[in-house]
């Protein structure tokens, strides 16, 4: 009987509310552009599937529409699309947040404070800035792939895995923003000739962007705050000659001196990599270990000069506050904030070029 | 007894003649008049003619003892009571008496139609032995007896079910069969109080620790040699006259998915079919079932590039995924019953009609999407490959439940599903040994058999869990000593 009670009271229990998958509106990817300091606009970007000619048919019978909204917050924009809308709006497949350049110089936590926020929304959700409208790039069907949203996402994963771009999504981002000593970074975007590039890197101090790192500073910026395998860098060498390295590898390593009031950050840099196209005519040793030299000299220079920006910047997206704080007790913030730019930083880079490639 | 229940002859006999196959015949011994009688219908005609006649024509001496003696039968009784001679002439044999005396001697002349032995068809091996139980006791015990002579070898023989008096015989080894496992076998066997008993399948449902549970906690198995290797392990075997399949216990969960072709093939192999056979019946339960949670409640589980296949297959579709899974999968139950009643040869023509014409039309015509119809053929097949017959059918009923906690509540249903299936299955026992041994309680030594199966040098041991009193198989130092292989 008591079973049977409660077999009862399960099947009584009132249901929670379907949301079957095909009768939704799935948003894909969301731009937000600023209007006014009070307003600001909403693109959301909906896959539409063509019920084509079936099985041949495939991935090209995805194309997506976009919804806009205007209003203060997030969720006023939101009641406005849901009237625009015919099926039920819903967050769970959001991949991208695209944001354009002057939203993301007001700040944009109270934006993705909303998608943070959201149980359904992924923490692997990607936040981009670009450089224009998102209103007019949602809109657009680019040739390479006609779904937007996909086209972002794949754009952005494979500028991560296999080049400058460093990991980064709204779980990096968040995490970057709420932890003491670093600031967040994200991905910055530019429309050139019909398709979509990554443009560099869009530095944050807290959550608004105070900086853009070209492409080939951001490839060095990588290399400081995550160590990986497979970056290609190019170099100049004198008389007009350039070379490629390749499959380099990097390995950055913090270490601090605290011998006066003030701390001193030594960052050392491995690299290995190898030659893998050169315009010279010959490349011996002799040219490997020139080539080496110039790389170490360079990587120097170039980490110097981007750190000295940060610190006259006052930001710290490489994270050197929270390398102190982890090897300071009773690290105090408002007194590094005031330390960071003149904090001394010493860069020692370290490359080993293992071979000039192979050739016949 | 008292003596007022005892029936006499005449009155058995009079008895008797109210059914036309009971036939009297009168026959003159040594001058004297004497009476056979048998039923026509169970004792063999020509073994009268032939043998019982002419033998009992060269005795002279009208005496019962003496036409024992004579008479080339062994197993011949001579007795007076009423009960055994109604037993024995229900069994085929003879009665033969003195004309008014009590005293009656029974000769065995029982017809035996027998089938012969053939090949396994539920429990198939592709190499192996070829032999399956047939409906007789003996060539059963027989056909079990040839893989184990040894003296050990033990048989208790029961009686069960008042009209049907099936003959159940309680198969063990002496000193490797736990003597409680026996014990709790013939308890329950005897205990049994029910008139008809057709097949095993009736006492091995009426024995079960739970017979609420739609688990089978006991194997049934059609095959001599898997038989033998239970026994071999410490299990108790029960046969039954006139079923085909024999019953071993206690078993495990597990158990029920290892098929006796594992043994035949090599310990890698075997393994990964295992692994793979588990899976798919994991797979079978909860496929149809997650597909309609995901559908339903969780959009965010879909993977990026498969959203739009599975929205586009669905777009058409009428129904929420509940119905569509529903109404497949009743479509492939309805095949298989149809199939499994139909002749064979119209069952082939009951598959291509279904998996064929049903399945395509059902897709083109917009009632189900193409994606749920893979699902559900895969499921479908999956819970064909258990071995044991009876678990693939608890397999198939069981993803109606699950389906329908994954429309209500989504994969928290189906958690909760899986959670009170646990539940039940750790609660169940196998004539008092745990059911769901070696993951709970957890027994390492007893893995080597179980999800996987490790080579025979390493099966030195018997399991755990048949708690026998001899668990070494083998003296592993001693055979591996001997072992001689020139490298």
């Amino acid at each position: 009987m008591k079973k049977l009670m409660i077999i009862f009271l399960l099947l009584t229990t009132a249901c929670v509310p379907t949301k079957i998958v095909d009768e939704l509106m799935l948003i894909h990817a969301t731009g937000f552009d600023y209007i006014d300091e009070k307003n600001m606009r909403a693109t959301i970007s909906v896959p539409v599937y063509h019920q084509g000619s079936g099985h041949s048919a495939g991935e090209q019978s995805v194309t997506s529409e976009t919804i806009t909204g205007v209003g203060h917050t997030a969720k006023d924009i939101r009641s406005e699309m849901d009237s625009k809308s015919p099926r039920l709006i819903e967050n769970s497949k959001l991949a991208v947040v695209l944001f354009d350049h002057e939203t993301a110089n007001n700040g944009i936590i109270d934006t993705v404070d909303t998608f943070y926020r959201d149980p359904t929304v992924g923490q692997r959700v990607y936040l981009t800035v670009y450089e224009g409208q998102t209103r007019e790039l949602l809109e657009q069907n680019l040739s390479l792939q006609p779904e937007i949203s996909r086209y972002l996402t794949e754009l952005i994963e494979q500028n991560i895995k296999n080049h400058e771009l460093p990991k980064s999504n709204m779980h990096v981002f968040l995490y970057r923003y709420f932890q003491k000593g670093m600031d967040p970074f994200l991905p910055y975007l530019k429309k050139s000739d019909g398709q979509v590039q990554v443009d560099g890197l869009a530095i944050f101090k807290k959550d608004k962007m105070c900086t853009i790192l070209s492409r080939e500073d951001s490839f060095i910026f990588k290399m400081l705050v995550e160590s990986f395998q497979e970056g290609t860098f190019e170099i100049s060498l004198k008389d007009e000659e350039y070379a490629t390295i390749m499959n380099l590898s990097t390995r950055a390593k913090y270490s601090l001196q605290k011998d006066s009031d003030s701390p001193k950050i030594t960052i050392n840099l491995f690299t290995k990599g190898y030659v893998n196209e050169y315009s010279g005519e010959t490349l011996d040793q002799k040219k490997l270990d020139a080539i080496n030299e110039i790389l170490e000299e360079e990587l120097t220079k170039k980490i110097s000069t981007m750190i000295e920006t940060f610190q006259e910047l006052n930001v710290d997206p490489i994270g050197l506050g929270f390398q102190v704080k982890t090897r300071t007790r009773g690290w105090d913030e408002k007194e590094w904030t005031r330390q960071y730019p003149d904090v001394p930083v010493d860069v020692n880079v370290t490359t080993k070029i293992t071979h000039g490639g192979v050739s016949e | 007894m008292s003596d007022k229940d005892k029936i006499t002859l005449p009155a058995l006999m009079e008895e008797f003649q109210e059914s036309n196959d009971f036939h009297l015949q009168p026959v003159k011994i040594g001058g004297q008049p004497f009476q056979l009688f048998y039923m026509t219908t169970l004792a063999d005609q020509s073994v009268i003619t032939k043998d019982i006649l002419p033998s009992l024509r060269q005795v002279l001496t009208p005496d019962l003892e003496d036409i024992q003696r004579e008479l080339p039968f062994i197993n011949t009784v001579i007795t007076t009571d009423g009960s055994v001679i109604e037993e024995n002439i229900l069994r085929g044999y003879l009665g033969l008496n003195h004309s008014g005396a009590d005293e009656c001697l029974m000769i065995p002349a029982k017809e035996e139609k027998i089938r012969d032995i053939t090949v396994p068809e539920v429990e198939f091996s592709v190499i192996g032995p070829k032999q399956a139980f047939i409906e007789d006791i003996q060539t059963n015990i027989q056909l079990i007896r040839r893989r184990l002579p040894v003296k050990e070898l033990k048989m208790i023989e029961l009686e069960v079910g008042s009209l049907s008096k099936a003959k159940v015989a309680i198969i063990y080894l002496k000193d490797i069969a736990n003597e409680e496992n026996v014990n709790t076998m013939k308890q329950r066997i005897s205990d049994i109080d029910f008139d008809h008993i057709d097949d095993s399948s009736y006492i091995n449902q009426m024995i079960e620790d739970n017979s609420m549970s739609p688990f089978p906690q006991l194997i049934d198995t059609e095959r001599p040699d898997r038989v033998a290797a239970s026994l071999s392990e410490g299990k108790v075997a029960v046969l039954v006259d006139g079923s085909p399949t024999a019953i071993t216990g206690p078993t495990t969960f597990i158990e029920f998915f290892s098929a006796f072709d594992d043994y035949f093939s090599s310990w890698h192999i075997s393994s990964v079919v295992r692994v793979i056979r588990l899976l798919s019946v994991a797979f079978s339960i909860f496929a149809t079932a997650i597909y309609v949670a995901v559908l339903t409640y969780h959009s965010q589980l879909i993977p990026k590039d498969l959203l739009s296949t599975l929205i586009q297959s669905r777009q058409a579709i009428p129904f929420p995924p509940i119905i569509e899974a529903l109404f497949l999968e009743l479509t492939i139950e309805l095949l298989r019953e149809a199939g499994a009643r139909l002749p064979t040869k119209v069952g082939q023509t009951i598959g291509i009609v279904g998996g064929i014409v049903i399945g395509t039309a059902a897709v083109e015509a917009g009632l189900t999407s193409n994606v749920l119809l893979i699902i559900v053929a895969l499921s479908a097949l999956a819970s064909f490959t258990t071995p044991i017959y009876r678990i693939g059918n608890t397999i198939r009923v069981l993803r109606f439940p699950f389906l329908i906690v994954a429309q209500l509540w989504g994969l928290i249903g189906i958690f909760i599903g899986i959670g009170v299936l646990l539940v039940h299955l750790i609660g169940l026992t196998s004539l008092g040994r745990p059911y769901l041994e070696p993951i709970f309680p957890p027994r390492v030594a007893d893995f080597k058999d179980s999800i996987i199966r490790l080579p025979f040098s390493m099966q030195s041991t018997r399991p755990s869990l048949m708690r026998t009193p001899r668990s070494k198989r083998f003296k592993k130092e001693e055979a591996e000593k001997k072992k001689d292989i020139d490298e």
